[in-house]
């Protein structure tokens, strides 16, 4: 018997809220000279995700991991002080990440509903 | 989906006798699958209920994320409700068998 | 925890840009200062910003997450601007007055970008607080 197994959406979460922490860093780091933005390579991380298909739970990352998905420096233009982080574009993408995070949320709550009312009314 | 899979495999499991019964003793067949599926379900509620204490503990050592928490209580609440579920369905045919005229 | 690590960052990018507003607004308030206890006219200061690590690099290829703050307040070398004032008390043997080296147009420009980079920080705060409090509401 298995129960309400979210793997997906739980490293679809786990990837976007360290993602935040890519953006947390370049916003405060927005006027440090030489400083390179960042973000998590997570295309990588979703199609390794995608193309985990499973029938046990084992197999699949334990809840709670932190996501494997690493920090990686992407291309910026280049400001006098040697800084790339283009405060327009980091501000417009944060804003996409935390809507797809509370997006993913209302995903999960959405699931967890259907459950729990297959418990309860599925029985009659 | 996957999430999907209790909900898909409530009616293979239910009406299928149990595979560990030992063929030299027979006993009755209903009770035996119903209780291997309810020590199941409390197996699972209890498993659950110590991975989302475990849970806590490494978000308050700062080691994992807050939904991660919120999900393993989720998973605890959602077993503990088949529990209750299962118990609900063994009380009800029970109470059915003995309702039997004889 | 991922979100609380976030919120951690842009506090610090809070501080450090508050920082260099207070540094602007004392480089403004002072920019006509001809006399300081140290002897000779106010000299400009500027703040330096750095990275400090929130979280360790993995290995070599591998990027850490780094927050920022301000390494420390450095006089600024450029000259002072000399005027001829023969009549003012400061004046030299000369009658040249040494006036500070602060252009309060470039404070003024010095003070809008790091209260936009402060008012980014916020933005970043409000939304990470969205996030960890419909994450509270799973299962709701």
């Amino acid at each position: 018997m298995n129960i309400g197994n979210f793997p997906y959406v739980e490293n679809l979460l786990n990837v976007t809220s360290k993602r935040q922490q890519a953006f947390a860093a370049n916003i405060a780091n927005l006027d440090t000279p030489g400083y390179k933005a960042t973000d998590v390579d997570f295309q990588e991380e979703l199609s390794s995700s995608l193309r985990m298909t499973s029938t046990s739970p084992a197999h699949l990352t334990p809840p709670g991991a932190e996501s494997s998905a690493r920090f990686i420096e992407v291309e910026g233009k280049l400001k006098a002080n040697g800084n790339t982080v283009d405060i327009d574009t980091q501000m417009t993408e944060m804003t996409k990440n935390g809507l797809q995070y509370v997006t993913l949320v209302q995903y999960l709550n959405q699931k967890l509903k259907t459950l729990r009312s297959s418990l309860n009314e599925g029985g009659r | 989906m996957s999430d999907f899979t209790i909900y898909n495999n409530i009616p293979r499991i239910m009406p299928a006798p149990s595979p560990t019964k030992p063929p030299a003793a027979p006993k009755p067949d209903a009770g035996d699958s119903f209780s291997g599926l309810l020590k199941d379900a409390i197996t699972q509620v209890s498993d659950l209920e110590k991975g989302s204490q475990g849970e806590l503990q490494k978000f308050m050592n700062n080691e994992s994320d807050l939904h991660s928490v919120m999900i393993a209580l989720e998973k605890a609440d959602l077993s503990f409700q088949v529990m209750m579920q299962v118990r609900n369905k063994i009380v009800a045919a029970y109470q059915e068998i003995m309702r039997t005229q004889v | 925890m991922s979100l609380i690590t976030a919120l951690d960052i842009n506090a610090s990018g809070l501080t450090a840009q508050r920082h260099r507003a207070e540094v602007a607004s004392a480089n403004l308030a002072n920019s006509q200062t001809t006399r300081t206890p140290e002897g000779g006219p106010y000299r400009r200061k500027d703040v330096v910003f750095e990275t400090v690590p929130f979280s360790k690099a993995f290995d070599i290829a591998a990027t850490g997450i780094n927050g920022v703050e301000v390494a420390g307040v450095m006089d600024d070398p450029t000259p002072f601007d000399r005027r001829y004032e023969p009549n003012h008390p400061d004046a030299d043997a000369e009658g040249y007055v040494e006036y500070p080296n602060v252009n309060s147009m470039e404070e003024m420009a010095n003070l809008l970008e790091a209260s936009r980079s402060y008012e980014a920080n916020i933005s970043a705060v409000n939304i990470i607080k969205t996030m960890i409090a419909r994450t509270l509401e799973i299962g709701r």
